[in-house]
């Protein structure tokens, strides 16, 4: 199956995602500058080229950093808590 | 509208679940597929109108009204019977067939419900047949949680029935399930409201659900993760629309479940705090309640339940070949189960709202409606949510569970494989309707209960959608490190009734038994305490609780209750009426005082 052989060497070049994602990234920042009519927009910031890439990014930070947060809060057990 | 006889659909599960045990080998494979396409064209043939009037007591119980709204819900209710039964297709044990269909038969009958006797009645089926499909994966913890599960659902039954009484009263004896004044409910709205909003999972109502579908078997979770929140957001959309509560209550929802997800270890509590986030964007949109709002609640149930299911299946046939579910425990498959990942892959990214999959026609109606009403805090919220939908159910679920570093052990490596054949079946029917959804949407669009304008697939909304999913990308990457996962437990709000109830018990032995020494033992299950209790009865203690019945209830226990042992009333099954009353109406003092409080 030609798609499960291209994942397995998808899989060996896993290491490549964060520069593949960049490029990608980059190619839509210009693609939205150029073509992208922002009549849409409900907000002012939105009609900034980038907002909704750079809204992303921090949202998704932020939810990674505010869950480790409430983790080191004390939600965070071993697993076997409720056995004791 | 004209009233007409007519076959409930759950009546046909109803039945075939009593057959199953007739059927075996092959036979039995067919009659499995067959019950439910039975089932699936009796719903599409389902006509509007008000149909299955039985007369009871005064009035009447109206099983059967259709009208676009249960129509689409009953559609995807059955449909999914299918795929869930076909992706449970070798399973061997009867009873989680059984407790299967009986849980959609409740499920569908809800849908179809036209008052609200019938709606509870089915209500419970759900509850009482879904425990099953919790116990039949027979561990320890599968018991734990399927009691925990039983308590909740009990509680919420209890809550639901209250209302349902106390609204009938109000309104001078209608039962009718139609939509509330959401201006001025009364308590027994409110209450009907809390009995719903507890099988949606909103918090702090919810744990019940990542405890159970965590620990059901690989099937069964497949089946419950569609079924209960879907149709309580059905009965909310019926009878809640644009109640201000459900705004915020669903923007919380949306949040709480992806902060939630976050530190989850285990891939199935992992997307059951999922479903408390996709719950929440219908939630919203029913809070908000103008028709595309309304509409994109329903086209977001009707899709979450194939993309969620899809996701469940993908981690359940990790769990089937592997034995495993915790990442912890996983990671590098990719080269092993090459075809699960890519299914899970397709319900990872619907549920991202990735165009071309079933989520981005659908999650963009809830956020649009918002700011079309100039509720643009909320628009903002929901949006950040999906960056951490897209961060923990496609990136971390996929990326610690199929590629990064192998955490497996070697028995675990030597297990995996891609599942059998009909499990892989059923994930390949699910993710081409998750794609032919997110193709052609006007097929959904068309069957929706309101008309609304709005186009998803607008450069605008591209680039905003791509943009801002390919960037939580970066930032997956930038914070990998944080997610390296490590075997613990998030505790939550079950962390009340689970710690509560062991105090409770130790009490209760205390006493009871007026055994000071028991209070040492911080190890006893709740069994063995149970049984330690009935070993040793104090003569004060049987008194006291006698005399307490007899005072608070006037119901005189017969002497020979009076010189039996405690024991036997447990063994026999007779309790003195009075204990069981004062019991009873203990329960209920201190149901009445935490409900007034």
């Amino acid at each position: 199956m030609a798609v499960v052989n291209l994942l397995k060497n998808l899989g060996k070049w896993q290491g490549n995602g964060l520069p593949v994602t960049m490029i990608v990234t980059g190619l839509l920042l210009i693609f939205e500058t150029l073509f992208v009519d922002h009549g849409q927009a409900h907000t002012a910031p939105e009609k900034i080229p980038g907002f909704w890439s750079l809204f992303g990014f921090l949202s998704g930070i932020f939810i990674v950093f505010f869950s480790k947060w409430l983790g080191h809060l004390g939600l965070l057990k071993h697993e076997d808590y409720y056995d004791h | 509208m004209i009233i007409k006889p007519f076959i409930h659909p759950s009546l046909v599960l109803l039945a075939g679940a009593l057959l199953l045990p007739l059927f075996r080998g092959r036979l039995r494979q067919g009659y499995l597929l067959v019950v439910p396409l039975i089932t699936l064209a009796l719903v599409v043939t389902l006509r509007d109108g008000l149909h299955g009037s039985v007369p009871f007591l005064e009035g009447e119980l109206l099983f059967g009204r259709i009208d676009t709204l249960s129509r689409l819900f009953a559609f995807i209710m059955a449909l999914m019977c299918g795929l869930g039964t076909l992706f449970a297709l070798h399973v061997k044990n009867d009873v989680e067939h059984i407790a299967a269909w009986f849980y959609v038969a409740g499920s569908l009958g809800v849908i179809l419900a036209g008052d609200y006797l019938v709606l509870f009645l089915f209500w419970e089926l759900m509850a009482f047949s879904s425990v099953f499909l919790v116990w039949a994966r027979n561990t320890p913890a599968a018991l734990g949680a399927g009691f925990r599960y039983l308590l909740m659902h009990g509680f919420g039954g209890i809550l639901l029935l209250t209302g349902i009484v106390l609204h009938q009263q109000a309104t001078g004896g209608d039962f009718s399930f139609t939509q509330m004044d959401v201006g001025a409910l009364g308590a027994g709205g409110w209450l009907i409201l809390s009995g719903f909003l507890l099988n949606a999972a909103a918090p702090p109502l919810h744990a019940w659900m990542p405890d159970a579908y965590g620990e059901g078997t690989p099937s069964g979770s497949v089946i419950m993760s569609a079924f209960t929140t879907k149709t309580a957001v059905y009965a909310l959309i019926r009878g809640f629309s644009g109640l201000p509560l459900l705004l915020p209550l669903g923007v919380f929802m949306v949040l709480f479940g992806v902060v939630y997800a976050m530190l989850q270890n285990d891939a199935r509590r992992l997307l059951a705090y999922h479903i408390i986030s996709q719950v929440g964007y219908m939630v919203a949109g029913i809070g908000i309640g103008t028709p595309l709002a309304i509409s994109g609640a329903c086209a977001h149930a009707f899709v979450n339940v194939l993309y969620k299911s899809l996701l469940f299946m993908g981690t359940g046939s990790v769990l089937f070949m592997t034995g495993k579910s915790k990442f912890s425990d996983l990671g590098g498959l990719y080269a092993k189960m090459p075809r699960t990942l890519i299914y899970t892959l397709i319900g990872g990214l619907s549920i991202s709202a990735f165009p071309l999959f079933a989520g981005f026609v659908t999650k963009g109606m809830v956020v649009s409606a918002a700011f079309d009403k100039h509720l643009l805090s909320a628009g903002f919220l929901l949006m950040m949510a999906s960056a951490g939908t897209f961060l923990s159910t496609t990136l971390k679920l996929i990326y610690l569970t199929w590629f990064g570093e192998s955490r497996c052990s070697q028995e675990t490596l030597e297990r995996a494989a891609d599942p059998p054949r009909n499990m892989e079946a059923a994930m390949i029917l699910t993710a081409l309707l998750c794609i032919f959804v997110g193709c052609f949407y006007p097929v959904l669009y068309g069957r929706l209960p309101y008309p609304f304008d709005y186009h998803p697939y607008t450069a605008y909304h591209l680039s905003e959608t791509c943009q801002f999913l390919f960037f939580t990308v970066v930032g997956f990457f930038l914070v990998l490190p944080m997610l390296s996962p490590k075997p613990s437990l998030a505790l939550d709000c079950d962390w009340f009734y689970r710690i509560g109830g062991s105090y409770f018990l130790r009490f209760l032995e205390y006493c009871c038994s007026g055994r000071k020494g028991a209070r040492h033992n911080h190890h006893a299950p709740p069994e063995e305490t149970v049984t330690r209790l009935l070993d040793y009865p104090s003569d004060f203690s049987r008194k006291a609780m006698l005399l307490a019945s007899f005072l608070t209830t006037g119901f005189m226990p017969s002497l020979a209750h009076v010189r039996e042992d405690p024991r036997s009333w447990l063994r026999n099954a007779s309790f003195p009426v009075g204990l069981s009353v004062f019991m009873a109406v203990t329960f209920l003092a201190l149901m009445s005082i935490l409900f007034f409080l």
